[in-house]
């Protein structure tokens, strides 16, 4: 295992822990005769498990051709993979960039060299790869397109969720917390592309970074509830409800814009970086 | 002359379709060639030229096994990327024209 795949372990199991533990504090604290908790527990250590096997066969496991390379190659292929699988490009761009850029390492290793000499920096040698598929424009674009995407769809499945606990009210009548609103939006426009941007940069802590910032967030909430409460904007974000949903059209125009937003994101990725200009 | 200049990954790009013109290369290869000619150039250097030349429409790409690994590219020039090379030898012919001018000069009247 490379450093960087210990380090992604380590990140899932610690997740999978939290998740765990935080069950286990709520059966600990639960009434001893209720199955609920303990069913919750249960199925927490589960999911967790599930996760870690996730992480380990998507991130972690080499890929075909990837387990021919030796440790100094493969540890800059991982950081170019990461890179590009943490970038706006298309799925069928980012298979196609990474296939040659496994064959050029392999060729590379078959005749003696050293990644060092190959690609130099990896995060270089990705950052130059992904400078001919993305304008630095259109990159900011792509990101600014899936953080709104991840905010309306966190929105809509948390409104939906809270909806359907109490199927028997109307939608419009769903309210949510403030604090989860602010939660959501530094989720989808800091801490998403922040990670993005940590992984292209080959820091593989990068993906302790969700986890450090929604425990830092609720933590930053519990502090302002003990010292700042007095404020009137502390008071409204940590116990202000919302109705996100002011008519029962809301939901499907969300839906509908969230779906157009994506189309616009696959559309932007279609479109060249440049065409050459037609020749008589 | 300093490999990373923009003006030298120019001249790279024209030397890569005229060793396309010649017959189907894949990157590795394509490097190997230029070293062999004399450049200094690694696989960080060359690839991106090749996809940006791919991207421009210069350069088409087919793929086939390898008996390395993934399925690998190789690339062969098009009828647009002949047109550029054509462009880059004309250009190239001219600058290096200039250039040889200038430094075969002496000198230049210095009048006040």
């Amino acid at each position: 295992m490379t450093r960087r795949d210990k380090v992604i372990l380590f990140c899932a199991v610690l997740l999978a822990g939290l998740v765990a533990a935080t069950a286990l504090v709520y059966w600990i604290g639960a009434d001893g005769n209720e199955a609920g908790p303990i069913l919750l527990f249960c199925f927490s250590v589960a999911l967790g498990a599930g996760s870690v096997w996730v992480v380990h066969r998507t991130l972690i496991r080499a890929r075909r051709g990837e387990a021919l390379l030796d440790p100094d190659f493969r540890a800059a292929y991982q950081t170019v993979r990461d890179a590009v699988a943490s970038s706006p490009l298309g799925t069928r761009t980012r298979g196609e960039v990474l296939d040659d850029v496994l064959d050029l390492m392999l060729s590379s290793q078959r005749d003696g060299r050293h990644a060092a000499e190959a690609i130099g920096n990896p995060v270089t040698f990705a950052s130059e790869i992904l400078r001919v598929y993305l304008r630095p424009g259109r990159r900011w674009l792509l990101d600014a397109l899936d953080g709104l995407v991840a905010w309306g769809l966190m929105v809509l499945g948390s409104g939906l969720l809270l909806w359907i606990e109490d199927a028997e009210r109307s939608i419009d009548q769903v309210r949510l917390d403030g604090f989860l609103l602010v939660f959501f939006t530094v989720v989808a426009f800091i801490l998403l592309p922040l990670t993005r941007r940590l992984i292209a940069a080959g820091n593989p802590w990068a993906y302790i970074l969700p986890v450090a910032g929604g425990v830092g967030m609720v933590l930053a909430a519990e502090l302002a509830r003990k010292f700042l409460y007095v404020l009137p904007v502390v008071r409204t974000v940590l116990d202000g409800k919302v109705r996100i949903f002011p008519s029962v059209a809301v939901p499907f125009v969300i839906l509908v814009i969230v779906i157009g937003l994506f189309i616009a994101k696959l559309q932007l990725r279609r479109r060249p970086v440049r065409k050459l200009h037609s020749r008589g | 002359m300093n490999n990373d200049t923009q003006i030298f990954k120019g001249i790279l790009e024209g030397c890569i379709l005229r060793i396309a013109e010649r017959g189907e290369i894949y990157g590795y290869r394509a490097v190997e060639e230029l070293n062999r000619l004399g450049f200094d150039v690694n696989e960080a250097t060359v690839y991106p030229i090749l996809a940006r030349l791919q991207t421009r429409g210069c350069l088409a790409a087919t793929k086939r096994p390898s008996p390395l690994g993934p399925d690998r590219k190789y690339y062969s020039l098009t009828p647009d990327g002949r047109a550029e090379l054509r462009d880059f030898m004309e250009t190239w012919g001219r600058i290096r024209g200039l250039v040889d001018k200038v430094m075969e000069e002496d000198g230049h009247d210095a009048e006040g």
